[in-house]
């Protein structure tokens, strides 16, 4: 038994070393909180080790996966903490979430590619306006729902929806390296 | 204003996962037949998953990397240690979903690091008290074993047991070998998974000081079979098709 824990926190090592900046680069974005980026980073990597849905290769790249259970815990966290009942039963809906949205893609492993696609995401933010670029914000960054957003807004929830949709079309097709790297 | 448009107008709402499970279903049913709604979420997954790649490399000092990983390596010992005391009555209808979680044991873990790096891990099965034969044993359940063979003149003692496992979903070859030469350098041992005439693969590994070895491969990328097994001695950990000799085989 001593023998397989040595093994599981050899294992554990290595996946913390390797993903553990990423991780925490995450949720600084997202919250730009220190105290909060470590306590994602605690949760998402315990998360990891315990959970019994486990990474499934056939179903995409690993780091993908990964930020995806990233930015669930995380927005699952700021939710909380802005403490709205409207939390999605994030739990179950985790992984399932997760495989289903991370579509294969190449070396997102290596930080050069990552820095590329960095580049290039910079770029297409270019062509969008500044509402856009806030909508994306509280969208994905910090977890507001569509509603939530019409309501902070004043609009309909008919415009948010149409700026969104403008937004993720723009930057899609500013967006070369996704493309091809993702298409099956 | 058509019901088809309404509900490609609930795409939005159905991908950033805000409907009602009921809501979602209608919606579902909706996408079987509607192809623009299908290709629209297609690419709306796309951009989503590039987004993430828009935030800076944070500043993680290596003290606040090194403490966040003992919080981790104690939280987790805590929950092992949780799990331990449910006694087995109680665990089918009453224990709480959350324990669910927990139990899959973390005897996994390698596995799952296994899957995720390239496919594979090598441990070095550190030098322990009693043979490491004690740890690593083909359970009952093991769906079938193989026999591994030494191939190379140079290493006529190596040996070993692969046998497949169902790990949840998906099927784990565990290989469990001796006998093997230390490796110099660079080296590495690396395993081949043939099927259908291709080599892929399974990992690469290095052994412990005894000339021992335990390897995991995820057989999710042969669909779970294969035809033969094959083990070499490469010159680095890094390649993709065979250089080194087969030390080993089925």
């Amino acid at each position: 038994m001593q023998l397989i824990q040595e093994k599981q926190s050899f294992a554990l090592r290595i996946l913390y070393d390797r993903y553990v900046r990423l991780v925490y680069s995450f949720a600084m974005k997202s919250a730009g909180d220190t105290q909060y980026a470590q306590d994602i980073v605690q949760l998402v990597f315990t998360r990891l080790w315990t959970t019994e849905h486990g990474y499934d290769p056939a179903k995409g790249k690993f780091v993908s996966w990964l930020l995806t259970i990233t930015r669930n815990i995380a927005i699952d966290q700021l939710r909380k903490q802005r403490n709205q009942q409207a939390t999605i039963a994030y739990e179950e809906q985790t992984l399932a979430a997760a495989r289903l949205s991370s579509a294969g893609s190449d070396d997102l492993d290596h930080e050069i590619t990552r820095r590329l696609l960095k580049e290039e995401i910079e770029q297409a933010y270019r062509f969008l306006s500044s509402s856009q670029i806030q909508l994306i914000r509280r969208l994905y960054w910090e977890g507001y729902t569509l509603n939530e957003i019409a309501v902070q807004n004043g609009e309909p929830l008919g415009t948010v929806k149409s700026r969104l949709h403008q937004a993720l079309k723009t930057l899609r097709k500013h967006l070369n390296t996704i493309e091809r790297s993702e298409l099956p | 204003m058509t019901m088809s448009q309404d509900s490609c107008d609930t795409l939005l709402p159905y991908f950033l996962k805000e409907l009602s499970a009921k809501e979602a279903e209608a919606f579902e049913a909706h996408l079987a037949h509607c192809a623009d709604c299908r290709e629209q979420l297609q690419e709306l997954r796309q951009v989503w998953q590039a987004l993430p790649y828009e935030m800076e490399e944070a500043e993680l000092p290596d003290e606040l990397k090194t403490q966040m990983f003992s919080r981790i390596q104690e939280e987790l010992a805590l929950e092992a240690e949780e799990e331990q005391p449910i006694p087995l009555p109680h665990q089918s209808v009453n224990a709480p979903q959350r324990l669910s979680w927990y139990r899959k044991p973390l005897l996994t873990a390698a596995a799952v690091l296994a899957a995720v790096i390239g496919a594979a891990v090598w441990m070095n099965a550190k030098p322990v008290s009693g043979p490491a034969s004690a740890v690593v044993e083909p359970p009952a359940s093991a769906k079938a074993q193989f026999v591994l063979k030494a191939y190379d003149p140079s290493m006529p003692s190596a040996g070993g047991t692969a046998w497949i496992e169902q790990k949840g979903g998906t099927e784990q070859l565990v290989l469990k070998m001796n006998g093997l030469q230390d490796v110099t350098g660079e080296q590495a041992y690396q395993l081949w998974v043939i099927k259908d005439g291709k080599r892929y693969n399974g990992g690469t590994f290095r052994t412990d000081t005894g000339g021992n070895a335990v390897l995991t491969c995820d057989l999710q990328p042969v669909q779970g079979t294969f035809e033969a097994l094959g083990i070499t001695l490469e010159p680095d950990a890094q390649g993709v098709q065979p250089r080194g000799k087969k030390v080993l085989g089925t």
